[in-house]
């Protein structure tokens, strides 16, 4: 049988864990069913540092690494990441030598106040004697002390001197040397381009390292990729390239026919709370994006809405290059099997073991020490805290069905309260922090278990790229749902009388309490409902998903027809050669 | 004539194409018009106004097209009424989206604004360059806004950049970029081999309008000066002020100017703009006249780099004028000779075949889409109604009024919108009950100001797309409701313009403007208004509700009329009112509304009620009621201290006045209903409810008489009791009046049907409509 060659190009930022990262395990998914094909084989092209982190998301995943080929710029990572972690190890090693020395002052503290109380009982009788004889045996006591206090004093002042020297320094002083050239640097007219250079160093009175690290390794990574690209365009035996993100504009550099993946564009939609949240790096990276969305020649996309919405309504692109594949579904019960659990009431067990041990990541852990019922009733959302996943208005909601409602179920987030400060605000000041508990960093089974031990699934958010796997996750445990009517929901959830019993208002958190209370009250006529279009998702598995990639991979590496560059020159040009 | 390749939007072969080209300029119209026509289109309407001001300097009317068309003679009457370039009536856009599929529009920023809002065709945006700095993208946010560029996206594959040279578009923002459709611009251009270029007049024609009036165009002027110092020259061009240089030709007739490019012996272009090149190098070349020009400028990129004419410095320029002024022949004809190359390039006859493909690319992306139908709830309008500042009392009642009347009016427009109300998120100012009489379909959400400083805001509106750039060390107002800040409503109508530093404009906005009580009250220290009246020249537009605040808008802010809606005063309905019987015994009291603002007249009133008891012995008592009545002598203000001592150091009137404080909306309209009569003593506002409440009781009223109050007499029909508010004793008269006429007093109330008329069902259409023109 030929074999057919393609290429996924991914490109991540260094040390980026792709087992924790949702692309990451898009990716495994993805590379998982392409294994099993025959027909077509896969080259993964990434930057020397990524292949690390591959390797580790095939173990974690099962994927045997031998069913495809990893090709890197070099075998060998840049010098300035090699110095990075080096730095990075050296400060974890000063972190725990700090610690050390904080621990053992810690210990020295008590003899350092009894050597204190001792100095100040000398001074004491030595300045308040009327006796010379006691005076006299005290003085010869205190001298050789007063000797052997004497390095340590200069050392103290030294320490001193060289703080307010660095303070100094560091300051507009202006007899500052720094200042000087500074100022220097910023008056010349000859100097623009040093000025440019080293200019938002030196101006920038509140100098960032993070910035500075940030913006050197964007520069590390540009090289790499533009490298990487490079030797991508010397493999004429691959087909097609395959990238699973639109972070990367360079992928449009590749000369074969490439699909660019694009998720979602999310921040076009929550400019606010991005521009709150994000920094300039962040801003980078979306423009990098819109850069490699249109310049891309073939899209593939989760859901029509991003399609039509995002992609051709925002950003003009030809709705005939943009291809949708929808997710399959996420299948969370095997993670709840184990060998012996045969029967439900085993596999309930098995369950509540895993939740206990996920409740012991709470970011309230006080609350839980002795928590001994064994029966949790509560409401699960499972989602990062983003702006997009609305969650102050599930808290309120929440807020009013505690208060005013009395339902006295729990609410459990997966997503870290402390990045968010609205919602640990929220929670805080409305005193909830014993009902609504954040559990960060579950694993995959301990997920399961939230999701199959919840009374209800909720999921509020705003928006998404692809319909939100928390249906299918829930459902595949025998847990009922309630979310947000969005299009995407509605792309996926088409019935009617369906969608009036699961979907709500995700701007109206009134709406949003009123239905979880009534998918509450109406647990089990709900999951009746919700099961069939469960089952009829389910038949779509991922390698169906991989299927189509590949049949869009094999419709754009057939040989397309040689376009003239739409340029200005080329118009111009055209326009002379009309006259 | 050749057959059009391409179709229009919605016709078939057989039927009409229409086109309106609404612009007037005289060389242009003679060059675009037979583009058009050569691509089939038989039938184009052109302007018949245009403002007389500088842009419009080469402008005139043609009416020959209108023999072209075919539509009914009456409505097209209509449309020539209409000045394109302004606000064109809703009518004529009604008629030009029944019959047109294009409209080709020019540079001007309301022309842009009224195309993308009405017209529901193709609008194609004619761009024929701009000097060096400087872009069509930063001159539209600059122009017509965020919003105003937001609209024109959201137009998708509707609005076209249609730019004449296909690399003005390098320099735009994407959204240009990705809407550029090249038509290029071409000459009309006839050589009357009758009338050769003679040259027997050794001077320089150099062509400068605007001298001036235009900073622009002065430099140029002062530069060629300059640079020509000692040549013999005329300098042609229109100029709308006098310049004294007898070099300086200004306006001309044809046949003058003619007459100049057929005598004089070159000509000199002086611009090195990348992105724009005018017309008078070309008629020049026509004429035969030598033309020397400046290299770096649009010439080069039409072919002219390697043209004798061309010059790399004012050096070489003067070398070369000389040479031709001295009569050099030999090089005089070598410029002549080469430089028709450059006619070339825009000689209309070589250009059809890219207006061809540019209108064809048009004509293709119009065609619908196999798009499936994305079903959602949210897809209605959203218009959020925002209230700034922490209001209660009568702002907030009638805030929430605005909010009812755009959720009715929309329905009675069969437009449903969604409305939000939003206020701040204080729990103890406002509670559940505050919002109760809110209709259950308008959504409510508490936000809070969040404060974004330049970087944030410059990084807001980049991820929302935009270019826009933010003033520099500006802080801007973001309404964070926790969910979206907003951003999920289409406009927001922020109710009073207290916004003390600007709104980010990542959505258009409306202020809703009650009064402009600082110009007439001495309440805030100069300059602290400024902030406010700068929200108000923000906004896309200002709604006010009585004539008398309009006009302030207009006068003291400086508002532009157009901006200023005058809509309706909106009254409550008032649950529970029942008139009082006409034989109802006669009540012990008075009501007096009020607060503790400044220009409730405190002192006069208290002035008044002591005259009122002591001199004129009247009988009823005073009930005072209102936010912070209950401890208004202890408030300790100063405009608050005279009625204090007046009060506290006369123990009769002590003992007529009860303080009663903010009273529950039930409680006040007991006390209401058993009152004599309601008295309103303030000096200056944007009149109150409280007399229509009261009228509807059948509790008449006294009232200050000030312009508000008038507007809201005449439109109620309350029959009010005027009284002087800088009269002590004329407001005591009136109580006296009101307590022995009362009778007559409450048959002087409106009846039931004339309530119908001033309802607030009838008036909420007014409101949905101007909301929805800023959507």
């Amino acid at each position: 049988m030929p074999v057919t060659r393609y290429g996924i190009f991914v490109a991540f930022f260094p040390k980026v864990d792709l087992q924790t990262e949702g692309l990451g395990r898009h990716l495994g998914a993805f590379l998982k069913s392409a294994g099993t094909r025959k027909d077509v084989e896969f080259i993964i092209a990434c930057p020397s540092w990524t292949k690390k982190s591959i390797m580790a998301l095939c173990e974690s995943e099962g994927i045997n690494p031998n069913h495809f080929e990893i090709i890197t710029p070099s075998s060998v990572s840049p010098i300035l990441l090699g110095l990075y972690e080096a730095y990075r190890a050296s400060q974890q090693y000063g972190r725990a030598f700090l610690r050390r020395l904080l621990d053992s002052s810690r210990k020295a503290k008590p003899r350092a106040n009894r050597i204190r109380r001792h100095i100040a009982w000398l001074e004491k009788h030595l300045t308040g004697t009327r006796n010379p004889i006691v005076f006299l045996l005290l003085a010869a006591y205190a001298l050789p002390l007063c000797i052997l206090a004497l390095p340590f004093i200069i050392l103290a002042v030294g320490i001193k001197a060289a703080w307010s020297l660095r303070r100094i320094l560091a300051s507009s002083h202006p007899l500052n040397l720094y200042v000087r050239i500074r100022n220097r640097l910023s008056r010349s007219r000859y100097l623009a381009f040093t000025r440019r250079i080293i200019g938002p160093v030196l101006h920038n009175t509140s100098f960032n390292p993070k910035a500075f690290m940030a913006h050197l390794f964007n520069s590390m990574e540009e090289q790499e990729i533009q490298r990487l690209v490079k030797k991508i365009n010397t493999k004429t035996n691959i087909q097609a390239w395959y990238t699973p993100a639109a972070f990367w504009p360079q992928f449009n550099d590749i000369s074969a026919p490439g699909l660019m993946c694009v998720p979602d564009i999310v921040m076009t939609e929550f400019p606010t709370a991005f521009a709150q949240k994000g920094s300039e790096g962040l801003l980078h990276n979306f423009m990098a994006t819109e850069k490699a969305i249109r310049g891309s020649k073939h899209i593939v996309t989760y859901s029509e809405t991003t399609k039509w919405e995002a992609l051709v309504d925002q950003y003009s692109i030809n709705p005939d290059i943009i291809h949708v594949i929808h997710h399959a579904p996420h299948n969370l019960s095997s993670p709840l099997s184990t060998s012996n659990a045969v029967s439900a009431n085993t596999s309930t067990d098995h369950s509540n073991i895993l939740l206990k041990t996920a409740l012991r990541k709470s970011t309230n852990p006080l609350h839980l020490i002795n928590y001994a019922n064994s029966n949790l009733r509560f409401i699960f959302y499972a989602s990062q805290i983003r702006p997009s996943k609305n969650i102050l208005t599930l808290l309120r909601a929440y807020e009013y069905l505690l208060r005013k409602r009395y339902v006295g179920h729990k609410l459990i987030l997966t997503g870290d309260p402390d990045r968010t400060p609205e919602v640990e605000s929220f929670i805080h000041s409305n005193n909830l922090h014993n009902d609504v508990l954040c559990l960060h960093g579950l694993t995959t089974p301990e997920l399961a278990a939230c999701y199959r031990l919840a009374e209800l699934a909720v999921n509020p958010t705003l928006s998404e790229g692809g319909f939100p796997f928390t249906f299918s996750e829930a459902l595949s445990v025998g847990t009922p749902v309630v979310m947000s009517r969005i299009p995407v929901t509605e792309e996926t959830i088409t019935e009617p009388q369906l969608q009036g019993m699961m979907l709500f208002n995700p701007y109206d958190w009134k709406n949003v309490a009123q239905k979880i209370e009534w998918a509450l009250q109406n647990r089990e006529a709900l999951l009746q409902k919700q099961m069939p279009l469960y089952k009829k998702l389910k038949e779509r598995t991922w390698d169906d998903v991989v299927s189509e990639h590949i049949h869009i991979l094999e419709r754009i590496s057939t040989p397309e027809r040689a376009q003239t560059p739409d340029t200005s020159e080329t118009i111009l040009l055209e326009r002379r050669r009309a006259v | 004539m050749m057959q059009p390749a391409f179709q229009l939007q919605g016709m078939n072969a057989s039927q009409p194409k229409r086109i309106m080209w609404l612009l007037n300029h005289t060389t242009l119209r003679k060059s675009e018009i037979p583009q058009l026509v050569k691509l089939g289109i038989t039938e184009i309407f052109t302007p018949k106004n245009f403002p007389c001001d500088e842009s419009n300097l080469s402008a005139d009317v043609s009416w020959e097209l209108d023999k072209t068309l075919s539509i009914p003679a009456h409505e097209l009457d209509i449309l020539n009424q209409q000045n394109w370039y302004d606000s064109p009536s809703l009518e004529s856009w009604t008629i030009a989206n029944k019959y047109f599929s294009f409209v080709i529009i020019g540079f001007f920023p309301l022309q842009i604004t009224a195309a993308s809002k009405y017209f529901q065709g193709a609008v194609i945006l004619r761009a024929f360059g701009l000097g060096k700095g400087f872009t069509y993208t930063d001159i539209l946010y600059s122009t017509v806004g965020v919003s105003g560029v937001e609209r024109l996206k959201r137009m998708g594959k509707r609005f076209w950049f249609a730019a004449a040279y296909p690399h003005l578009k390098n320099i735009e923002g994407d959204f240009l970029k990705e809407r550029e459709c090249y038509l290029p611009l071409g000459m009309h251009i006839k050589r009357d081999v009758s009338q050769p270029w003679t040259g027997d007049d050794p001077r320089i024609f150099f062509v400068c309008p605007r001298i001036k009036t235009s900073p622009y165009y002065e430099r140029v002027y002062n530069k060629f000066r300059k640079d020509f110092s000692g040549f013999p020259h005329v300098v042609g061009g229109a100029q709308p002020l006098p310049v004294t240089d007898p070099n300086v030709l200004g306006f001309v007739s044809r046949e003058a100017h003619d007459n100049n490019m057929r005598r004089l012996r070159l000509m000199f272009y002086h611009s090195t703009e990348p992105n724009h090149i005018h017309y008078h190098p070309f008629e020049a070349i026509q004429a035969g006249m030598p033309l020397l020009f400046m290299a770096g400028g649009m010439l080069d990129l039409l072919g002219g780099k390697n043209l004798p004419g061309r010059c790399r410095s004012i050096h070489e320029a003067r070398k070369k004028a000389r040479l031709i002024l001295k009569g050099n022949k030999r090089f005089t004809e070598a410029v002549r000779n080469s430089q028709t190359r450059l006619l070339g390039s825009v000689r209309e006859e070589n250009l059809g075949h890219f207006w061809e493909v540019g209108m064809q690319k048009i004509a293709d992306r119009l065609k619908p889409q196999a798009r499936p139908h994305l079903t959602a709830v949210l897809k209605r309008p959203r218009i959020a109604v925002l209230l700034p500042v922490e209001y209660r009392g009568g702002t907030l009642r009638a805030a929430k009024l605005v909010a009812e009347a755009l959720h009715v009016g929309s329905r009675q427009s069969s437009e449903d919108a969604d409305i939000v109300f939003a206020h701040l998120d204080n729990p103890k100012l406002y509670n559940d009950k505050d919002f109760e009489d809110l209709p259950q379909d308008i959504q409510q959400r508490s936000f809070n100001w969040r404060v974004y400083d330049t970087a944030m805001a410059k990084r807001t509106l980049r991820y929302a797309r935009h270019t826009w750039t933010p003033v520099e060390d500006t802080s801007y107002y973001v309404p964070d409701d926790g969910i979206k800040q907003f951003y999920d409503c289409d406009l927001w109508v922020v109710i009073s313009d207290r916004l003390s530093i600007p709104l980010l404009p990542l959505r258009p906005y409306m202020a809703v403007i009650y009064d402009y009580l600082q110009r007439y009250e001495n309440f805030l220290p100069p300059g602290n208004d400024q902030p406010y009246i700068n929200a108000a020249h923000a906004a896309q537009r200002v709604l006010v509700t009585t004539k008398f605040t309009q006009q302030d808008a207009i006068q003291y802010a400086g508002l532009s009329l157009d901006k200023v809606k005058l809509v309706p005063m909106l009254a409550p309905k008032f649950q529970n009112t029942a008139l009082k019987p006409s034989g109802a015994p006669s009540p012990a009291y008075f009501l007096w509304t009020t607060n503790a603002s400044v220009h409730k007249n405190h002192f006069n009133a208290a002035l008044a009620l002591d005259e009122y008891y002591k001199r004129l012995n009247g009988q009823l008592q005073c009930y005072v009621t209102g936010v912070d009545t209950h401890g208004l002598l202890q408030l300790g203000t100063s405009h608050l201290q005279p009625m204090a001592q007046l009060v506290d150091s006369n123990p009769s009137l002590k003992k007529q006045i009860h303080w009663l404080g903010d009273l529950p909306d039930q409680n006040y309209q007991t006390i209401l209903q058993n009152a004599a009569f309601l008295w309103h003593p303030a000096r200056i506002d944007n009149g109150t409810f409280s007399v229509i409440e009261a009228a509807r009781m059948g509790v008449p009223s006294v009232s200050s008489d000030y312009p508000a109050m008038r507007e809201i007499d005449t439109n109620f029909g309350l029959n009010l009791c005027w009284a002087n508010f800088d009269d002590p004793k004329d407001m005591a008269r009136q109580l006296k009046w009101m307590e022995e006429n009362l009778l007559e007093a409450r048959k002087n109330l409106p009846s039931a049907q004339a309530w119908e008329t001033t309802s607030m069902e009838r008036q909420a259409q007014t409101y949905w409509k101007a909301v929805r023109e800023c959507l």
